[in-house]
């Protein structure tokens, strides 16, 4: 990953597109390669912005995966539904980062390192209320045993700011189920999270 | 759990969702009946649903653009500002098109929040109307949850763009200035704080008027539930710092002063064409800071001005609101002194301004309380002082409030209570009170969002309030109306505590427990609606919490007892069956805490009461009233009998237990009457009067003991009559009726009082009877007028309905004797 400036290499988002293109038309092999370019993208947008000093109020998990999905995917080519498809790739693996991310930082706290801010702090400074990453991951794989829509819908919107209708559509559901299971998440999730 | 189980309580909670909050606990309790694992698992979640949440993200996904919001068809964009977009609208409406302007909130907001405060302001909004205030005429929110609001919409200019434009001169300015001060005039006379007053939210229109915008709203939003900092950072969200006061930048409680000072800025703007703070780099964090420690440079550096606009535009400006112009009125006035050439009441701000005047004009005259008011003074002075030098003092400051804080509160409790129960300490204890709470309520405005500082604000109000409510005791320091004020102050109080945090049973309670204060008080001064209202209140917070701690025994107490005075207050309305509903479910309750706690003499009083009161209801008081069920009555007087005398046994020193235990032998004597057992009467009413006697041999100036005492003697009296002993009955009906007097004369406003006295009257004329018909009418036609006023004014407590019928009847008699006596 050295040498990669800001700017991505052109082939990539070539790539990137190619393959969401792929995936849409039923090529699972295809999202098998699009997954670690989009990590890597992603990874490498929320390490540079978290090198800016404590600007860092304007990070957002949503506003990564935007970003990530402006510089990766060829607008022109794609279909609303592409970019849907995207995003429900992108919302999972930022989940999965900023967990790790949580946990290195756990790690690093009791080794008595860790100079730079870490993200799931930055992550929290832009939600209304503290939320511990880790925690949440965790809850909402509990939550996935007992309703995986309820879990992907709060993913999707937390993770990877879809709205609702993109909700719906990556899930092939209605928006009413959508409106539903958020709901739900959202009232079990707080007292999940605010019991422990 | 598994996702069976989880379904189940997922369709459950999605139907509990779509219902008012007042109805949940009882669909709960249908729709799992038996299930109580169910039933907490849904309450807890609709619970939390109330809160906010970290997915409700300020970022979340954007208003995305729409057709329709509502009833409403949107024509187009107006605007988009830090609140979220305007749109025009339209509603049609039986044929007519109404043009409105409609805000959609975004995201980032609780919306429940927001409209749950919507609908208490929604008929105070909907009210003003005034010609220079655009309305809020409705509010819901849009498909996918935003807040919206609907206002009258206005073609015009912004208020700076249309001076510029025209080059007004400055009296033409100030003539609009004037025209925005009388609608922010009229507002703060109906308690609504605008708190964004801005040049932005002043259109004016081809005719000239300026309307100012958006009244009321900043306050829906800018409420959210959060610490001091998360409020702050609300406000500056919501709000154009430029514009907001230093309270509101401090996330302190908001008063009209905060809108004089906006209207300070709004002042110096149209004046200089320039804003009050100058900055280099221009974050929201340094303007907070500026607006909090900044000395405003005076307009007339800017521009030639008169130094009268100078002092004026400084005067609404101060950082402390309470050396701002009192209203917005008063600036008003100001200005047009200026106008019309007269001196103006502005002078520039002296740094001689210092504690030592402070502390002057609080001296305090009792010798003993002058050392610890003026260390109390001084020290507030000192914390005044600190709220200027601001932010970066601010700790320094939080230190002298909290020691303020804690003199106040000693002055409240420690030492009020210590001299309380010394003869002739009325006025010692007047002064401490209200002093204590004066300091308290200026600090509401310096330090107010913490959270333990407001439940101390709030616990100082109530004890305000239930010392003015003392009422007829030597004790007496006001009058209902001052401890209406001070409850609502405490309600508003625990309203906002409460609401930021709906899982604390401590809070919930709390409000609880205010609204039943607040109750009996509008029920004492004869709100019937009013009390009602405030009692279901009570009980629904109650019940929305239970489902999830079933087995608080300080819950189901306080529960138990909203329903005791939802209870009190159904006897007013003739809803027998409501009622019984509400004493069974007392009765229930209790019952559940003596299982809980059965050695707990609290809780056995209580279920007693509620057995008492059960049998009451059930002995039925009026005849119009539905069946009675005199079995069922006995057996739950007989049970309160026993459990009160267990507890008079237990501690012969409560004059409570014996208090309850007379009510019953009343209740008692009631029952027999209706059972034609006459002697048993005769005798329960007795047994009542002669532990009265002995309470009020105990405590002579207990007001309470008196009108138990007089309601006995009253029965007994009529009993006696009615068993044929005359000249006992008489006896008994004068000394009730010399007591009832004396009752009455004490507070002059009480019904029950003089409903009480209408009683004694009736029944001393009853018992006179036709041997000395002369002062047997006499009684009866005070007794008629009497009941015949508070009919007038519908005051007339249900429970004596029957009597004042009687009353009227007896004096038909009367008449007819008279006309007799006359024509002879």
């Amino acid at each position: 990953m050295s040498g990669r400036s800001g700017v991505p290499a052109p082939s990539s988002s070539g790539d990137v597109t190619g393959l969401l293109l792929a995936w849409g038309g039923g090529d699972q092999k295809a999202l098998q390669e699009l997954i670690p370019l989009v990590y890597d993208e992603l990874r490498e947008l929320a390490e540079r912005y978290l090198r800016r000093e404590r600007a860092a109020h304007t990070l957002q998990p949503t506003a990564l995966v935007h970003e990530a999905y402006l510089k990766l995917v060829q607008q022109d080519r794609v279909t609303w539904k592409n970019r849907g498809h995207f995003f429900a790739v992108a919302s999972e693996l930022m989940r999965r980062l900023l967990v790790d991310h949580a946990r290195k930082h756990q790690a690093d706290k009791r080794g008595g390192g860790a100079a730079h801010v870490p993200l799931e702090e930055a992550a929290s400074a832009s939600a209304s209320k503290e939320v511990d990453v880790v925690a949440l991951d965790e809850a909402l794989q509990r939550l996935a045993e007992l309703d995986a829509t309820q879990a992907k819908v709060v993913e999707l919107r937390y993770f990877g700011g879809l709205t609702l209708e993109e909700s719906a559509e990556v899930l092939g559901t209605s928006r009413a189920t959508v409106i539903r299971a958020f709901r739900v998440a959202r009232a079990w999730l707080e007292r999940e999270l605010s019991a422990a | 759990m598994n996702a069976e189980r989880w379904a189940e309580v997922c369709r459950v909670f999605d139907a509990a969702r779509e219902l008012p909050r007042d109805e949940r606990a009882a669909f709960l309790e249908r729709e799992c009946r038996g299930d109580g694992e169910l039933a907490s698992e849904v309450a807890s979640l609709l619970v939390a649903d109330e809160g906010t949440s970290f997915l409700d993200e300020p970022g979340g996904s954007d208003l995305a653009p729409r057709r329709r919001v509502g009833p409403y068809e949107l024509r187009g964009e107006l605007g988009r500002g830090g609140m979220g977009v305007v749109y025009e609208a339209v509603r049609r409406d039986q044929g007519f098109e109404r043009a409105v302007a409609l805000k959609v909130v975004k995201r980032g907001m609780d919306t429940d929040d927001i409209l749950r405060r919507f609908e208490t302001e929604r008929r105070i909004l909907a009210d003003l109307d005034h010609p220079n205030i655009a309305r809020v005429l409705d509010g819901g929110s849009t498909e996918d949850g935003l807040p919206y609001f609907v206002m009258e919409l206005i073609r015009g200019e912004h208020l700076l763009e249309y001076c510029e434009k025209r080059e007004l001169d400055t009296a033409a300015r100030l003539g609009l200035f004037r025209q925005v001060c009388s609608a922010v005039t009229y507002a703060h006379q109906r308690l609504v704080i605008h708190r964004d007053i801005k040049p932005a939210n002043i259109l004016v229109t081809a005719e000239g008027v300026p309307k100012l915008l958006d009244f009321g709203i900043a306050k829906l939003l800018s409420g959210a539930p959060g610490a001091a900092a998360d409020r702050t950072e609300t406000a500056m969200r919501v709000l154009t710092p430029e514009y907001a006061s230093p309270e509101q930048v401090l996330g302190t409680e908001l008063t009209t002063s905060s809108d004089v000072y906006s209207l300070g800025v709004l002042l110096y703007e149209l004046l200089t064409g320039r804003r009050p703070y100058r900055l280099a780099a221009r974050t929201p964090g340094e303007l907070a800071a500026a607006v909090v420690q900044q000395q405003p440079e005076r307009p007339g550096t800017a521009v030639r001005l008169h130094r009268d606009l100078d002092h004026i535009a400084m005067m609404a400006l101060r950082k402390e609101p309470a050396r701002r112009y009192a209203s917005a009125e008063q600036l008003s006035e100001d200005v047009r002194r200026h106008l019309e050439g007269l001196p103006v009441q502005a002078r520039p701000d002296s740094l001689g301004y210092r504690a030592g005047k402070f502390v002057r004009r609080h001296q305090v005259a009792v010798a003993a309380l002058t050392l610890a008011v003026a260390s109390l003074v001084a020290g507030f002075a000192l914390a005044v002082r600190g709220m200027r030098v601001a932010q970066a003092e601010r700790r320094r400051a939080e230190e002298h409030l909290a020691q303020v804080r804690t003199l106040a509160t000693s002055f409240l409790f420690e030492h009020h209570d210590a001299i309380k129960d010394l003869a002739g300490s009325t006025p010692a204890r007047k002064l401490l009170i209200e002093r204590g709470v004066t300091y308290l309520d200026r600090l509401s405005t310096e330090a107010g969002s913490d959270p333990a500082f407001r439940r101390e604000l709030a616990a100082a109000y109530e004890k305000l309030g239930n010392f003015q409510v003392g009422i007829g005791n030597e004790g007496t320091l006001g009058s209902s109306e001052d401890a209406a004020k001070s409850f609502r102050k405490a309600l508003r109080l625990r309203v906002d505590l409460a609401g930021r945090t709906p899982l604390d049973p401590k809070d919930q309670g709390a409000l609880a427990q205010t609204l039943i204060s607040m109750g009996n008080l509008a029920q004492r001064r004869g709100d019937k609606a009013g009390s009602l209202a405030l009692y279901r209140r009570s009980v629904a917070i109650g019940e929305a919490v239970l489902p999830s701690r079933p087995s608080d025994a300080d819950l189901l107490t306080d529960l138990g007892r909203a329903y005791h005075f939802l209870a009190a207050g159904l006897v007013e309305t003739w809803d027998e069956s409501a009622r019984l509903a509400a004493l069974r479910r007392e009765a229930e309750l209790f019952g559940r805490v003596v299982a809980l706690k059965p050695a707990d003499r609290k809780a056995r009083r209580n279920l007693a009461l509620a057995d008492q009161y059960l049998g009451s209801a059930l002995s039925g008081w009026d005849d119009a009233l539905p069946g009675p069920d005199l079995a069922a009555a006995a057996r739950f007087l007989e049970e309160a009998r026993s459990l009160q005398e267990a507890l008079s046994t237990e501690d012969p020193g409560n004059a409570t237990y014996k208090k309850d235990l007379s009510s019953t032998y009343s209740e008692l004597g009631y029952l027999f009457k209706k059972t034609g057992r006459r002697e048993d009467e005769v005798e329960a009413y007795r047994s009542s009067l002669r532990i009265r006697l002995a309470l009020e041999a105990a405590d002579p100036k207990d007001i309470v003991v008196q009108r138990l005492l007089n309601a006995a003697q009253s029965r007994l009296a009529s009993a006696l009559r009615r068993a044929g002993s005359q000249a006992e009955a008489v006896e008994n009906a004068r000394e009730s009726v010399a007591r009832a007097e004396g009752v009455a004369a004490a507070d002059p406003k009480n019904v029950y009082f003089k409903a009480e006295l209408g009683q004694a009257l009736y029944e001393l004329g009853a018992s006179l009877g036709p041997s000395s018909l002369r002062d047997s009418c006499a009684s009866l036609r005070r007794s008629h007028d009497l009941y015949a006023l508070l009919a007038r004014d519908g005051q007339l407590p249900a429970s004596h309905r029957r009597l004042r019928e009687s009353a009227a009847e007896a004096m038909k008699t009367c008449g007819s004797a008279a006309a007799i006596a006359s024509t002879r």
